[in-house]
């Protein structure tokens, strides 16, 4: 199958007056049409930073370092800014960004917000850009009469509906989640999860959905991508990762462990000790290496290759087979 | 059933009802006075010494006004609430200083609840300060020292010259509970102390928490609306819904075997971390959201968003909880049937 999106060798490091921090160090994978990849990780392992790097707008003062973004074939790197604006941001791919339903404007009514996104790529009639916005609001499971309200009057579950039916508007075919549940109550995040299985068949979509919930992203992602400093260390099906025979690498095994579970009596719940690493320097080897409980001699001289242990299961550990 | 003297803190009937305020204009305008919001709407419930104690309930469901009620941070405005047997629903500033000795606060979020400015040492003094403990400075530093040992912040003469920005979150929340230890509590109130942390950091805190806990003998009320770690975290659980308490008992036997339907909406509405479950869309067996604490529902609070709702549910007076036996109290007329 064609894939939507691939990602090949990117690198894109904030350049500090510290030095270079490699928030994405050598990341490539594909993204077929229809297809929920799911990326986790803890905080600052480089979730959001490839999120935004692969909509062409890093945030300051982050370059790229090389490697390709291709989307329907085409790289977007080496694209104008203006080129950029006009056929790939928002047009092709879309991003819901982290806390942006607290991002609203206070002073403007929800029409007239959406209004506005919706003139700038689309100039057309007001009545006809109203009817566009009505239809929206109505396949995000919200009243027309929203459009006259203001973000104060709306509850959470609500606003955050509203920036998905913006984030819809141009018809993207790939659509970047941002934590978009987090601060959301669990009834109102499981109708959120919900709303986003059923627009993703109506209109075709794909997702990259990131959180640190593992839990959460069991039910919502068809491959898991677990990300630690700036690398891939798992990438599997949601069966490789959540399934019987349990994950390949020892990161994403404690992490699992971490989660609590609802159905289950638990003494002690495990944590992995210590914290992410600097990335301005990283450690020598695996990078996982200083809080990993099954380390051992190479893991702290050579860095673990990304290979396929089994068909479509990658893992980067010197403990899985084929890695020497 | 525990005896008397083991409840360490019992609150009986506890009322918080706020006056919205009126403009100026709709004064002039003649217009009504606002309804009341009824945030806690007569909750009673007792906790023993050394248990740990869950609040669940969505945002709007009143339990973080309850955590702040106990603190004293708000006024009640009918009920009462006793603590080692005296009553303490209202207090001078004297006594109330006296009471915060002994009820300490785990806030939400360790980023905002720490001065930047502050050494660490500086942040484990001020409640010294603040609560006139009387001692020399060496005694203080000892006294620091002890508290950073209780919640695992080894060498503790290392971190006591740290900044705030200089410890992961982790860290952070292991100063905020040592701040609070340090004056020897019996009651800690933690509201939500994980939920904005990362979840290998979270399953780390509470490891900590429930270490400290065992340690000392310690009483938490544990305030979330996450089920998932109030599961793994508590004895014992009361779910709240609109102000009041809909059912309350066991932590293991709320969530195998829930008896009022919010709480098996809750249940259904938890991620986990099992496969098969991408193309399956979740039946909630709850609808829309929860109502303004200003316009409760009459008849059971539950009955505009329940699926089992009929006629009686929204005629008759409110359910009050009932013994299902064996301490499991819920308020659901139908529990029977459905």
């Amino acid at each position: 199958m064609e894939s939507l999106l691939q990602v090949d060798h990117l690198k894109m490091y904030y350049h500090t007056s510290k030095g270079a921090v490699r928030a994405i160090d050598d990341i490539s994978f594909n993204l077929y049409p229809g297809e929920t990849i799911g990326l986790v990780g803890e905080s600052g392992c480089g979730k959001t930073s490839l999120g935004t790097s692969l909509l062409r707008m890093p945030t300051p003062p982050g370059r790229y370092e090389g490697g390709r973004v291709l989307i329907n074939g085409t790289d977007i790197l080496p694209m104008t800014e203006k080129d950029v604006r006009k056929n790939v941001r928002w047009e092709q791919i879309a991003m819901v960004f982290q806390g942006a339903m607290n991002c609203l404007t206070p002073v403007y009514t929800i029409g007239r917000q959406m209004m506005e996104t919706l003139q700038e790529h689309r100039p057309m009639e007001k009545k006809e850009a109203e009817d566009l916005i009505k239809e929206y609001l109505n396949h995000v499971g919200l009243p027309a009469e929203v459009m006259n309200r203001y973000p104060h009057e709306l509850s959470g579950g609500m606003k955050q509906r509203v920036v998905i039916a913006t984030a819809l508007f141009l018809k993207p075919k790939l659509v970047i989640l941002d934590e978009p549940t987090t601060a959301l109550d669990v009834i109102v995040q499981a109708q959120i999860i919900n709303l986003l299985k059923k627009l993703k068949q109506q209109f075709e979509l794909s997702f990259i959905f990131i959180t640190h919930d593992l839990a959460l992203e069991a039910e919502v992602s068809d491959r898991i991508c677990v990300m630690y400093a700036g690398k891939i260390v798992e990438l599997g099906t949601n069966e490789h990762i959540y399934g019987k025979q349990g994950p390949a690498h020892p990161y994403t095994e404690k992490l699992l462990l971490a989660t609590p579970r609802l159905h289950q009596e638990v003494e002690n719940l495990q944590y992995i000790p210590g914290t992410p690493p600097d990335l301005i320097n990283p450690p020598k080897g695996c990078r996982f290496n200083p809080r990993c409980h099954r380390v051992m001699d190479i893991c702290k001289e050579e860095e673990p290759p990304l290979v396929e242990i089994e068909s479509g299961h990658y893992a980067a550990c010197w403990h899985c087979k084929g890695a020497k | 059933m525990t005896t008397q003297q083991d409840i360490i803190l019992k609150v009986e009937n506890l009322q918080k009802h706020f006056q919205p305020h009126q403009s100026f204009t709709q004064a002039l305008a003649g217009q009504k006075k606002q309804r009341l919001i009824r945030a806690v709407d007569g909750i009673s419930f007792s906790i023993s010494r050394g248990e740990i104690f869950g609040l669940i309930g969505e945002s709007g469901s009143g339990k973080t006004t309850t955590g702040k009620l106990i603190m004293k941070l708000l006024e009640p405005t009918g009920g009462s609430i006793w603590f080692d047997g005296h009553d303490v629903t209202h207090l001078g500033k004297e006594e109330n200083r006296k009471y915060r000795t002994k009820v300490q606060m785990i806030f939400q979020d360790p980023y905002a609840s720490m001065n930047p400015r502050f050494k660490i040492k500086d942040v484990l003094e001020e409640p010294l300060l603040i609560h006139n403990i009387k001692a020399n400075h060496e005694k203080r530093q000892e006294m620091i020292i002890k508290a950073l040992e209780e919640v695992k912040l080894n060498p503790p003469e290392e971190f006591m010259t740290r900044w705030p920005h200089m410890l992961s979150g982790g860290q952070r929340q292991r100063v905020a509970t040592a701040r609070t230890l340090i004056l020897n509590p019996s009651l800690l109130v933690a509201d939500e102390p994980v939920s904005m942390i990362d979840l290998s950091t979270r399953a780390e805190i509470l490891h900590m928490m429930k270490d400290v806990q065992r340690d000392l003998g310690l009483t938490y009320l544990y305030i979330t609306h996450d089920l998932s770690t109030a599961r793994y975290f508590t004895d014992r659980i009361a779910v709240m819904y609109l102000g009041k308490i809909v059912e309350m008992g066991k932590a293991g036997d709320i969530i195998d075997r829930p008896l009022h339907p919010y709480t098996r909406a809750l249940i259904e509405a938890v991620p986990e971390p099992e496969s098969g479950k991408v193309h399956v869309i979740k039946e909630l067996p709850i609808s829309g959201e929860i109502p303004s604490p200003a316009n409760i529902p009459a008849g059971c609070r539950f009955h505009t968003r329940c699926p089992y709702a009929t006629k009686e549910c929204s005629e008759l007076p409110e359910p009050e909880l009932q013994d299902a036996g064996d301490g499991h109290l819920h308020a659901c007329r139908r529990w029977k049937e459905i």
